[in-house]
């Protein structure tokens, strides 16, 4: 590897419009003319500026010459032991991938990243030098037009197991040995998170279709325009990178992801089928379909062995406590503690506070409250404390009950393993009454009630 | 070595018509050329600039390579002190060949930046040689490692030729008991 691979780079593309001179000298010509501009008003002149500056910075990265920025910072501190983690030492991997812009300029790359709370994390962006990174266009980076380089510790702050990651974001997590098939739609050409502007124009967003579908996946096909084309993925982990304009009809803004497990997986997005090779032969899984419609793949894997549902839970009695905070009146909060009995040494497992679904006296059903999780590492002993500053939908739901029972579960985050670590049952203090629900939240729960 | 020679040359005859031939002749030959502009003026970033433009004017010029005159590592090293001497003159480094062919400024990051430092880590001489006065340093690197002529060592630095030669020699014997001190 040499040292300066950019000047190695620059001088083999020199090395090779030379021996294409030698061939054709008429076409060394023609490139050394330069266009003749007619002189404008300075609103044109400033926007041919703008647009210059971007496309000169397709253009240079076309030429692998883009100049390097800053690098791309966290967007907030990060800790090991909460949310994502940070990466684990050694465990990131750029992958081989290097996959076109519909425009041109620097491809685009992928890279995996293990984190410290066994979580995996995949990063797209722009790949320049063995480097993964952001462009400075479309109003990323003041448009400086230079390569910011993204190191693998640059990981989202707010996805995180079972919260889905904007489809703006270049990167998404889930648990480490899951098979995953994602999709971003609409992320901006500079795989800057959120860079474009207001109302970005198509021609600057990218569709990119993303996963990791483990070592039995030999090749995806993906639908583009009227085409359906197949990609090889990278041999060991599946991961496969596809990077396409966003399509008219696509709803900028969405996008997904699939998991499963590895050679089960079915397509998901662009994806139109996925080719695995299991016990000794290829086949092919398609995205499901109803029942009557006829397979379109021939040699179709057998149906997935899907994982038997989760046991009995667990009821170890251990004591709850609960304080709820009163001001004027109104109950502002509620305080839910415990001694946590299991460790929670990475994403996998969650301690979750839940209030049951209690039915309303007239038969309806009422609304249950959806909880909340503890979205880090606990020692086996601590005692962990649940803050809820919402205690309106805990007794005032739907039927107006006047005592709730609390729960604390420890589950795994794919509803398996779970164990109810305690409960109690919490009864509305005499002469008080919840605080109420914020306007936003009110209307929310209005909608609700009308459908 | 002698391998590493055939090589060299084997190369730049290939590359004349085969431009991956090219690539292959500046991978061998990087590290020398950033070792000895790095001695040379002590800056990575001079150094890879210095280099570009060598290897930029190497590739302008390979048809002009007389194999039975010189290998290719003593042909590419005369383009080296050539380019140096130049920027030195023109108290810029020379970018024409790198313009004409159209290659784009060279930007250096930390990482590159770091590996070309080290080139020079390990080498005893140019580090003595950065322990002298300022005026031998520079007398020294202008006669010894640019070639220079005593003539135009002292037009570059505004003394006599007498004084010249003098400088060269009293840094010669500096770097000579600055090293016999080290072992």
């Amino acid at each position: 590897m040499s040292i300066l691979p950019q000047l190695e780079q620059d001088l083999l593309k020199a090395a090779q419009r030379r021996s294409g001179d030698a061939e054709n000298p008429r076409s060394a010509q023609g490139r050394a003319r330069w266009p003749h501009t007619r002189p404008g008003s300075l609103r044109l002149a400033l926007a041919a500026f703008a647009v210059l500056l971007a496309s000169t910075t397709i253009a240079l990265a076309a030429g692998g010459v883009i100049l390097t920025g800053a690098p791309v910072r966290s967007r907030a501190p990060q800790n090991p032991n909460v949310g994502n983690g940070v990466p684990a030492r050694g465990a990131s991997l750029l992958l081989p991938l290097s996959v076109p812009d519909p425009e041109g300029g620097l491809p685009w790359s992928m890279r995996i990243v293990n984190t410290t709370r066994g979580e995996v994390c995949l990063q797209v962006g722009r790949l320049q030098n063995g480097q993964l990174g952001e462009l400075g266009l479309d109003g990323a980076f003041h448009d400086d037009g230079r390569f910011h380089p993204m190191s693998a510790a640059v990981l989202p702050t707010m996805t995180r197991i079972g919260v889905v990651a904007p489809a703006d974001a270049n990167t998404s997590c889930q648990l480490a040995g899951k098979a995953v098939a994602g999709r971003h739609i609409g992320l901006d050409r500079s795989a800057a998170e959120g860079a474009a502007r207001a109302k970005p124009p198509r021609s600057v967003l990218r569709d990119i279709d993303y996963g990791i579908l483990g070592p039995q996946a030999v090749s995806v096909t993906y639908r583009s325009g009227k085409q359906h084309l197949t990609v090889p993925v990278v041999p060991g982990t599946g991961a496969y990178l596809i990077v396409q304009r966003t399509n008219r009809r696509d709803q900028v803004g969405a996008g997904d992801e699939s998991l499963g497990t590895y050679g089960d997986l079915t397509p998901y997005g662009s994806l139109s089928a996925i080719t695995y090779h299991i016990d000794g032969k290829l086949c092919q899984r398609e995205p499901v379909r109803p029942p009557w419609v006829k397979t379109r793949v021939a040699d179709e894997c057998q149906q997935p062995r899907w994982p038997s549902g989760p046991s009995n839970t667990r009821n170890l009695h251990r004591p709850i406590h609960v304080h709820l905070h009163t001001s004027h009146g109104l109950i502002t909060g509620m305080d839910v503690s415990f001694r946590a009995p299991l460790a929670v040494s990475n994403a996998s497992h969650e301690y979750a506070l839940e209030i049951p679904h209690l039915p309303c006296h007239d038969g309806e059903a009422g609304q249950s409250y959806a909880g909340m999780s503890l979205d880090r590492n606990v020692k086996r002993g601590e005692t962990v404390t649940f803050h809820a500053s919402d205690p309106f939908t805990v007794f005032a739901n739907d039927c107006a009950h006047s005592s709730a029972t609390v729960e604390v579960m420890y589950r795994g985050v794919e509803g398996t393993g779970s164990v109810l670590v305690g409960s109690t049952t919490v009864h509305e203090p005499p002469g008080t009454r919840p605080a109420p629900i914020p306007m936003p939240r009110r209307l929310g729960r209005l909608y609700r009630r009308r459908r | 070595m002698t391998g590493t020679k055939r090589d060299a040359q084997t190369l730049l005859r290939a590359a004349r018509a085969d431009a991956e031939a090219f690539g292959a002749f500046y991978r061998l030959l990087e590290r020398q050329v950033l070792g000895f502009f790095m001695r040379a003026t002590g800056r990575p970033e001079l150094a890879a600039d210095l280099a570009a433009e060598t290897f930029a004017r190497a590739l302008e010029g390979l048809d002009g390579y007389d194999p039975d005159r010189g290998l290719a590592e003593q042909w590419l090293f005369g383009i080296a002190r050539n380019v140096l001497r130049a920027s030195y003159r023109e108290k810029q480094v020379e970018a024409a060949a790198r313009q004409r062919l159209g290659l784009p400024v060279l930007v250096l990051d930390e990482q590159s930046s770091e590996a070309i430092a080290r080139l020079i880590e390990d080498d005893h001489a140019t580090l003595a040689l950065a322990s002298l006065p300022d005026e031998q340093q520079h007398a020294i690197r202008a006669r010894v490692v640019e070639g220079y002529e005593y003539a135009e060592i002292a037009g570059e630095l505004r003394c006599s030729e007498a004084v010249a030669r003098q400088r060269v020699s009293r840094g010669l014997r500096n770097l000579r008991t600055r090293l016999a001190g080290e072992r």
